[in-house]
């Protein structure tokens, strides 16, 4: 496509010169275009410029089209979608319009700090010291790295776990000390990414396995797929344009107008509101979406979703027993939820008939059909059914009733709740603990009111939505039929993040909203998982040599997942032509990706920060490859992992032996990396990325800065100097178009590519699935007619064939990971009855129980799949069980720490509504926040996190253009990062660190009635501490965030400089503080409770102090 | 003719877009002149009610291309002029002496004056002639295309074209002096008729 001549007016119009961003020419003449035309301010010269469509790749939620406009091999402008714009009431698609992250690119491409040399750490140097780098040559860079690798993965290990220690596994744990996460902080196109971890790591040995969206949302993840389909990433809604379809829209925890959620999601949303249809957002923020769209707005205090859905569904289960007819399905369906969930109600005797026979048919589309799940369900026999029981008084339906026995009076369940009134932390005593200090949580214990019934009033005082709006949010839902109801990731940002995102998935499913026109629950932007199969790269041929290595790394990582994870926790390790884990969403269950601060400092050692079997067994980190990945910054507790990979061993070496990062900055990883290499970005590469409805080519139209190389460049010269030879035959002699042509090849394969080859795909730029006429996601309109006897009819690939409120499968996962989970006497903290059928029995003293789930993932009965904890291993290397000895004077341990139900557990930092009433007490009980750390004298406030629309996670931090939106100086007036930095540093082939600097703040909203009790206004500079570190930031007061919650975006790169800080009130002192203010120098490093996702991007408690001056020290 | 802005405050979610597409579509560097500007509401007192009941009234403008531009009065060296046949308001930056007038005279700060670090090349001329303002994307129109801003608001809360077009696509718009936030269009006892329509809150 090209543009006609333009006939441009006078002045800086004219001079188009995106180079002069560059600071250092890139091979153009835009200098003497400049002189010859600029200088008269007449006209624009005699030139065409070429249009190339293509898409960043930002890890942003969405996808979107951005065009390139180029000059003599510049480009010189971004532009969005400008092709016709759909209607897009019909089957046609809306324009892909860009946002402000893609737009200010050209800021990012030619920026004078782009990474353009391999840099080296010298060894002298410590880790983290932007002056310790020098350049190297890419050779030197390929073939040192290639030399620490092997001695890596070749190195013999021991460690905690006996199997490790047989000679015949020696070497075992080599491949599995590399980790090579995704990232989404460079160019995140593919087949970028498969590239480095997949086919180098393969090469080599394989690396380290790690459950797949770790950091976004480990909750939600973890949930969604134990509690309603096995296959799914989360779960996926209908097609955003289904939004015109329903009679109420619902969006809970969710906020596209940031996070965007898929191309157009927020623009079908005005669409659905313009039309009449009613909204309401349920976000403890103010949101950017809900700002514009201006509908109702329910505000739960961070963290207490689950209490709020509770309440919803406490006044439906009384409004429907009032009926006459405690049947006839005013309010909630008891029929139709006894059909579609499992656990809502009590099930003490069931027969199989009450599940349904899992696997799916064929024909229901798998998220990814290669590598389908099927599990066994306990509808095979009677026996088995009685082996998936709900006990008396143990459904989700008694919890929230919890004394009352209106459902047992009405025949609906048996008892009414068996739950205890506390839950406690399933953390180190001083005994297990690194460092010999017990966790500040070891036998603190906090509400989980097993026995109170969650009324709108209970909640109310959680969460502080007033009870009559609940009561009328709940009867709006219970009546209504056709109900949208997006949910987000937001309810998943707690270190409770297992319970909201169950709660919200069991409420939408025992309301009914899903598999129709205008019903349905879920993330729009995912409905593509169900559906189409795109891969990463394809995997070149493999020669015979290769696939027995390939071969014999498979067999190694399944003993990995023998010995370290139980067999029946839902774990598949087949490699499919994605390769390990990658974009492969039924892979990657090893360890959490946030643990890797924890396997670092602790892997194999039989100790962990956290008490984490995963990573008190599974091996040490000892190589940490960094693919754009930014785990320092974005992961919890900055600073203390600064400290962690700077920790040796008693050799005086590091003990994460090496880490690599590729990137196109430098980044707050990048500065305490080994090597630091210079990628490539999209358009400087060919490439072509998946997001939203649609799949986009990025052409290669502009060179690499410098001496960058795009990744598949990179990791054939480290193949190449790990074994001559092996590149040819990893990479398969082929380029990067090759590569793309053979993964484009798989969507053809797999009949997603709508008919298209590579060259026609190619030529369109675009791949649009996005008009499609049948809008409602096939796995729930397949569930939908099951329930309804209809032709066509799946369950959900559950253990239950349902959605399962009650999940005794989650339950087992968790103590097949080797947690302890048990309760000796469950009346201790006010539960009233026995023991939870097969649930918590599993480590019990030489009690042999195995639980359904654990049949029903085809893992069979085989003794060496059974969870149980061994101590020794026989002549054959297989494991000798015994029975786990817990110390009866551990009382902290004879408890529960995992239910199988979703409750309200209070966050650790959080707060309740009524904290700050005097009515504070309910039916007797004490409802304040917990506190269960005593902070909240020391740290007043709450800081909860969130996306922005200005990066994408850590990226577009360091962009000028995104900056001056958003960031402040000392005063409050817009600020960017120097434009000019790095010319003096990398560009010369030096480190520099990371961009932060003093006078260009992060905003930090304040509700207007803390900032008048702290005499704060807007602009005032703020140091804001919590219990980890300080950061500086800029004032925003605003009506948009709660009283006593203040709210910072997530992503900022955490630069800790020593400075000088006087406070207002006189005071000054020498602060190591991070001038850049990253949510995560404030956020924890622990885990979730139970998938040990990490609770980064929570809600943590601050204080803050208004500072006067601030000075480098 | 003259050709006009419209901004939907209820579809406008504050992103920057617009503002970035901008200053990268005319080669302005990050920096305090902005030709586009968003004003963010969260300081206005337009901003309504308690959290979390609270109405969001954005505000999002450029140069309005006035019907009577206090600009075009104040520029002594006759820098700045209204096209007659789409009513844009144009600087030519070759005649700017930099009196700054201009930037007084206009009720919305439209016209601005950059600082050396923020222009391209640190060019005589360039420094010599600063003042500069939204052109209404002059280049793009003379290609069929409106203005980048308009084409880059991921809501569609923008819009610009013939006044005409404008009133008939938009009917439910009222010309921004009837809305609230925006600064009165009176300068030296004159109205100066800004052509921007807004779908209010």
């Amino acid at each position: 496509m090209l543009l006609t001549r333009r006939n441009v007016i006078t002045g800086i119009g004219a001079l188009a010169c995106a180079g002069a961003f560059a600071g250092c020419g890139s091979g153009s003449d835009e200098t003497a275009y400049i002189i010859a035309d600029g200088e008269s301010g007449t006209a624009e010269p005699e030139a065409e410029t070429a249009v190339h469509h293509g898409a960043m790749g930002n890890n942003c939620g969405g996808r979107c089209l951005i065009a390139a406009h180029v000059q003599n091999g510049v480009i010189k402008r971004f532009t969005t979608d400008e092709r016709p714009d759909g209607d897009h009431t019909t089957t046609s698609d809306p324009q892909k319009r860009a946002c402000h992250r893609c737009r200010g690119k050209r800021s990012e491409i030619y920026k004078s700090d782009r990474l353009v040399y391999p840099l080296k750490r010298l060894e002298s140097a410590e880790r983290g010291d932007p002056e310790g780098f020098v350049r190297i040559s890419w050779q030197q860079a390929f073939d040192e790295i290639a030399e620490k690798l092997k001695k890596i993965v070749q190195a013999e290990y021991s460690g905690s776990d006996p199997y490790f220690n047989l000679p015949q596994n020696k070497g075992i744990w080599g491949m599995g000390t590399c980790f090579a996460p995704y990232g989404g902080g460079a160019p995140f196109s593919m087949p970028a990414p498969t590239v480095i971890s997949s086919n180098l790591f393969k090469a080599i040995g394989g690396n380290m396995d790690f459950r797949a969206h770790a950091l976004s949302f480990p909750g939600t993840y973890h949930i969604d797929r134990l509690v309603v389909d096995s296959n799914l990433v989360i779960v996926p809604s209908n097609y955003p344009r289904d939004l015109l379809n329903c009679q109420q829209i619902v969006l809970w925890g969710i906020n596209p107008a940031d996070a965007i959620q898929g191309c157009n999601t927020t623009y079908m949303l005005i669409q659905a509101r313009n039309k009449g249809i009613p909204i309401t957002v349920v976000d403890p923020h103010f949101s950017r979406t809900s700002a514009m769209l201006g509908c109702k707005h329910l505000a739960p205090t961070g963290g207490t979703d689950a209490a709020l859905v509770m309440a919803i569904l406490y006044h439906l289960i009384k409004k429907q027993l009032a009926e006459s007819d405690v049947n006839n399905g005013k309010w909630l369906d008891f029929n139709f939820i006894k059909k579609a969930v499992h656990g809502f109600f009590d099930l003490p005797k069931p027969v199989a008939s009450d599940f349904y026979s899992v696997p799916q048919p064929a024909g229901v589309p798998m998220l990814n059909p290669q590598t389908p799940q099927t599990l066994r369900a306990p509808a095979d026999s009677d026996a088995d059914a009685q082996e998936y029981r709900v006990p008396a008084g143990a459904s989700w339906s008694a919890f929230i009733l919890g004394n009352e026995t209106d459902l047992v009076a009405a025949g609906v369940n048996y008892a009414a709740s068996i739950y205890p009134d506390t839950i406690g932390y399933n953390v180190n005593s001083a005994q297990d603990a690194p460092d010999g200090a017990a966790d500040p949580l070891y036998n603190k214990r906090v509400p989980i009111y097993g026995q109170l019934p969650k009324t709108p009033e209970w909640a109310a005082l959680i969460t502080g939505v007033p009870a009559d709006e609940i009561k009328a949010f709940a009867e709006m839902l219970g009546t209504t039929k056709h109900v949208g109801m997006m949910t987000g990731w937001g309810s998943n940002r707690t270190i409770e993040n297992e319970q909201a995102p169950w709660a919200v998935d069991v409420l939408a499913a025992v309301l009914g909203y899903f598999g129709d026109n205008g019903r349905f629950w879920g993330e729009g932007h995912m409905v593509l998982a169900g559906n189409t199969f795109t891969p990463g790269a394809a995997m070149p041929a493999m020669s015979s040599d290769l696939a027995d290595r390939a071969k014999m790394v498979d067999n190694n990582i399944i003993n990995f997942h023998r010995m370290n994870r139980s067999k029946f926790s839902f774990t598949n390790t087949s490699r499919t032509a994605n390769g390990f884990g990658q974009y492969d969403y039924t892979n990657g269950q090893y360890v959490q990706m946030s643990s890797w601060q924890d396997m670092a400092a602790n892997g194999g050692t039989g100790k962990s920060f956290w008490n984490n079997p995963e990573v008190k067994y599974c091996p040490p980190l000892k190589c940490h490859f960094l693919y754009g990945y930014n785990p320092i910054n974005q992961t919890g507790d900055n600073k203390k992992s600064m400290e962690i990979v700077k920790m040796k061993d008693a050799g005086g070496k590091y003990k994460l032996e090496l880490i690599v990062s590729l990137d196109v900055f430098m980044s707050p990883s990048a500065q305490y990396a080994d090597y630091v290499l210079p990628a490539a970005m999209p358009f400087e590469q060919e490439g072509y990325t998946l997001g939203g409805t649609a799949l986009f080519h990025i052409p290669k139209i502009i060179s690499a800065p410098g001496e960058a190389l795009p990744e598949k460049d990179i990791a054939e010269g480290i193949l190449k100097s790990f074994q001559p030879g092996l590149e040819k035959e990893i990479m398969g002699n082929k380029n990067i178009a090759q590569l793309c042509e053979d993964g484009f090849g798989m969507m053809e394969a797999y009949g997603t590519s709508q008919g298209l080859t590579y060259d026609e795909f190619k030529k369109r730029g675009i791949l649009d699935y996005a008009s499609v006429t049948d809008l409602v996601q096939p796995l729930f309109k397949a569930y939908r007619a099951l329930l309804e006897g209809k032709a066509g009819g799946a369950p959900l690939s559950t253990t239950s064939g349902k959605v399962e409120a009650y999940c005794q499968g989650l339950v087992e996962d968790y103590e097949a990971r080797r947690w302890y989970n048990f309760d000796d006497d469950p009346s201790r903290y006010g539960g009233t009855a026995a023991a939870l059928y097969n649930v918590g029995q599993q480590c019990r003293d030489g009690v042999t129980v195995e639980g359904i789930y654990s049949k029903s993932c085809n893992y069979g009965n085989n003794k060496d799949d059974n969870p149980h904890m061994y101590t020794s291993v026989d002549a054959n290397g297989l494991p000798v069980f015994a029975p786990v000895v817990v110390s009866p004077a551990d009382n902290m341990k004879k408890a529960r720490f995992v239910y199988p139900i979703p409750m309200y557990i209070p966050i650790i930092e959080g707060l309740h509504a009524c904290d700050d009433r005097s009515d504070y007490t309910y039916m007797g009980v004490d409802m304040r926040h917990p506190d269960p750390l005593g902070l909240k004298s020391s740290y007043p406030l709450v800081c909860g996190n969130h996306h922005s629309i200005y990066r994408a996670h850590s990226s577009v931090d360091n962009s000028p253009y995104s900056n001056e939106t958003y960031k402040r100086d000392g005063k409050g007036n817009p600020a960017f990062r120097n434009p000019d930095r790095g010319v003096e540093t990398v560009r010369k082939g030096k480190g520099v660190e990371p961009a932060g600097e003093l006078g260009v703040y992060e905003p930090l909203d304040l509700n207007p009635a803390d900032a008048k009790a702290m005499n704060l206004k807007t602009g005032d500079l703020v140091m804001v501490t919590s219990p980890r570190a300080g950061v500086l930031l800029s004032v925003n007061v605003t009506h948009k965030t709660r009283k006593g919650i203040t709210r910072m975006a997530e992503g900022a790169w955490s630069t800790f400089k020593n400075c000088r800080i006087t406070f207002e009130d006189g005071t000054s002192g020498t602060y190591c503080v991070d001038v850049a203010g990253s949510a995560n120098s404030l956020s924890m490093q622990r885990p979730s409770r139970i998938c040990q996702g990490n609770g980064y991007g929570s809600y943590q408690r601050i204080k803050i102090q208004k500072v006067t001056s601030v000075e480098p020290a | 003719m003259q050709y006009a802005f419209f901004f939907d405050q209820t579809a406008c979610t504050e992103c920057g877009t617009c503002t970035v597409a901008c200053k990268d579509w005319n080669d302005v560097k990050p920096g305090k002149v902005n030709w586009r500007r968003i004003f963010m509401h969260d300081k206005r007192e337009e901003l309504t009610g308690e959290f979390p009941n609270i109405v969001s009234r954005p505000l999002v403008y450029s140069c309005n291309h006035c019907d009577n531009p206090a600009c075009v009065t104040a520029c002594a060296a006759g820098a700045v002029s209204k096209r007659s046949e789409d009513g844009i308001v144009i600087v030519d930056r070759s005649r700017c002496r930099g009196y700054a007038s201009c930037v007084s005279a206009c009720p919305f700060g439209a016209v601005q004056i950059a600082d050396d670090s923020q222009e391209y090349t640190k060019s005589a001329w360039l420094t010599a002639h600063p003042a500069q303002k939204c052109t209404f994307c002059r280049d793009r129109l003379n290609g069929n295309k409106k203005p980048t801003c308009v084409m880059s608001c991921p809501q569609r809360a923008l819009d610009a074209g013939p006044l005409d077009y404008i009133l008939q696509t938009h009917p439910d718009a009222v010309r921004a002096t009837e809305a609230e936030g925006i600064p009165s269009d009176s300068a030296n006892g004159r109205n100066t008729g800004p052509n921007l329509y807004i779908k209010k809150r």
